[in-house]
């Protein structure tokens, strides 16, 4: 069984968003913490 | 080809960038880890960790510069399969979330996994656990420092011993000053630089190559990387799946962390840096898809990434890159090295040697302790002996036979101790042998069966009925206060 050109595209585009939004979602629970005193 | 002629980028720019970012790692370290200097501050954090800073150490910790080097080889190598086995790796963090909830709750004074096994299990279990654990943590002490000797070589043709001994020695440095603070406060912008820097790689490839022309390319030279039922993939897949779940079940690197984060932050904290930690194989490695598009001629496998970024982006590609594997490798030896010298203090200083140590003898033996395994780590990485980074790959029907003991431990009443050690002892054994006989495929999986066996047998033959409440008093601190 082969990989077709659109499992790719699923695949690699979908990992790329979850890996792109990643650092967003650090910065704002970073933030969320800070406002709180809760970063250490 | 020599690494100097292969090399892609020049010394003297990746000297800039070493004593760029070194001066960066010491003074962010130490500026963080100002205050912490009795015990549960330096070796814990306080105790205080919150969510943010535990989801972004959890995660830079579990992206090695194998994570950044090798999923690219992977997908190179062993295809579509390759890159997902890898991000199966995430399953540990996963599974890990409900035990850090698990471990503050029962032992809210704890410091090290040794503790735990100790006061679960008695004498014997804790020193076949110790062996294993030194063994495991010891073989990734080398493995990174060696990984970041040979990384700067390949890329900047700067001497194996010059990148080697920064690396170790900066990591060092700020382990030091500043303690698990200075670790989990520069894990969080290493994390930032990792994502940033990979994702930008990824939607580069995906814009100048794109998935039509990657396919039919790949199709072409190498159809084999595009099958969904390749033997040897498929078998990686469960292989590194229960290898990561051991690694990271027995492993100090992650039981500080869960004593270290606030209540009610372990299981949030590492369930979400699992989810967030899934993708990054696959971005990272699914970049090597496009070799045959760009008619890339790869020398050798593991400088697939950075020959891809260096052709995509040209000479900032490959700066990308470097920064990227830098900072990959020092959060994860500056973890490493704090989470096995905590476990060196409290389970070898402490447990055999100078039983009667107080809290503040050991808070002034802690910084020894880093800079003596520093030194080790150093010593042992200078020869460059490829047998010793080898140990790594033994170390899964090690740390796979520590699966079920941690568990059932936690969780199991009737586990006993007779099981725990026969856990060990048989899964490694069997995991070796299967090691040997078969493959390096099957070695984690063989490990955890047999153990999983024993420590269920023993449960059903001489169950215990251990009483939860005697792990509550563990720690130096803790055990004080009762003698006080």
């Amino acid at each position: 069984m082969t990989a077709s050109v659109s499992f790719l595209s699923w695949l690699i585009t979908g990992a790329t968003v979850v890996a792109t939004i990643a650092p967003v979602v650090l910065i704002v629970l970073w933030i969320r913490d800070a406002r709180r005193g809760n970063l250490w | 080809m020599d690494d100097l002629s292969s090399a892609v980028l020049d010394p003297r720019t990746g000297w800039w960038i070493l004593a760029g970012f070194s001066v960066l790692w010491v003074v962010l370290g130490g500026w963080l880890g100002r205050g912490s200097d009795d015990l549960e501050g330096f070796m814990l954090a306080g105790r205080r960790v919150g969510l943010a800073l535990g989801v972004a150490t959890a995660m830079a910790t579990w992206v090695t510069s194998n994570t950044t080097m090798a999923a690219p080889q992977l997908a190179f190598q062993l295809g579509v399969w390759g890159m997902i086995g890898y991000s199966l790796g995430a399953v540990g963090l996963l599974l890990f979330a409900p035990l850090a909830k698990r471990i503050r709750e029962l032992m809210p004074g704890g410091f090290t996994s040794g503790d735990f096994v100790r006061l679960r299990y008695g004498a014997t279990a804790w020193r076949v656990f110790l062996a294993i654990s030194f063994f495991y943590a010891l073989g990734w002490l080398i493995s990174m420092g060696m990984a970041g000797g040979v990384l700067i070589q390949a890329l900047t043709g700067i001497p194996y011993r010059f990148g080697m001994s920064v690396i170790v020695a900066i990591c060092v440095l700020y382990t030091l000053i500043g303690g698990l603070r200075a670790v989990i406060g520069t894990d969080f912008v290493q994390t930032l630089i990792i994502l940033v820097g990979v994702t930008l790689l990824a939607w580069l490839a995906i814009d100048r190559v794109g998935f039509g022309v990657m396919h039919d390319a790949v199709q072409a030279e190498s159809p084999e990387l595009l099958d969904l039922l390749m033997p040897a993939a498929i078998m990686f897949l469960f292989n590194n799946l229960l290898f990561g779940v051991g690694e990271i079940f027995h492993s100090n690197v992650w039981w500080s962390r869960a004593f270290a984060f606030r209540e009610g932050v372990g299981r949030p904290a590492y369930l979400i840096a699992g989810l967030l930690w899934i993708p990054i194989p696959i971005v990272a490695g699914f970049v090597a898809l496009t070799v045959p598009a760009q008619g890339l001629n790869v020398p050798s496998a593991d400088m697939v990434g950075p020959l891809v970024a260096a052709n995509l982006l040209g000479e900032s590609g490959a700066v990308l890159v470097f920064i990227v594997v830098f900072a990959a490798l020092a959060s994860s030896l500056d973890s490493l090295l704090a989470a096995t010298s905590d476990l060196v203090l409290t389970d070898l200083y402490k447990g055999h040697l100078r039983p009667d140590a107080t809290s503040d003898d050991l808070a002034r033996a802690a910084r020894w302790v880093v800079l003596g395994l520093g030194v080790v780590t150093w010593l042992l990485c200078l020869p460059r002996l490829a047998t010793l980074a080898e140990l790594l790959h033994f170390t899964g029907a090690f740390v796979a036979s520590t699966i079920w003991p941690i568990a059932a431990g936690l969780y199991w009443r009737r586990a006993s101790a007779g099981g725990a050690v026969a856990g060990m002892i048989l899964g490694t054994t069997a995991g070796l042998l299967a090691y040997f006989a078969i493959g390096f495929y099957v070695a984690a999986l063989v490990s955890a069966a047999v153990s999983m066996c024993a420590v269920w047998l023993a449960a059903r033959l001489r169950p215990d009925d251990f009483d939860w409440l005697a792990l509550a008093a563990t720690g130096p601190v803790a055990q004080e206060e009762t003698r006080a």
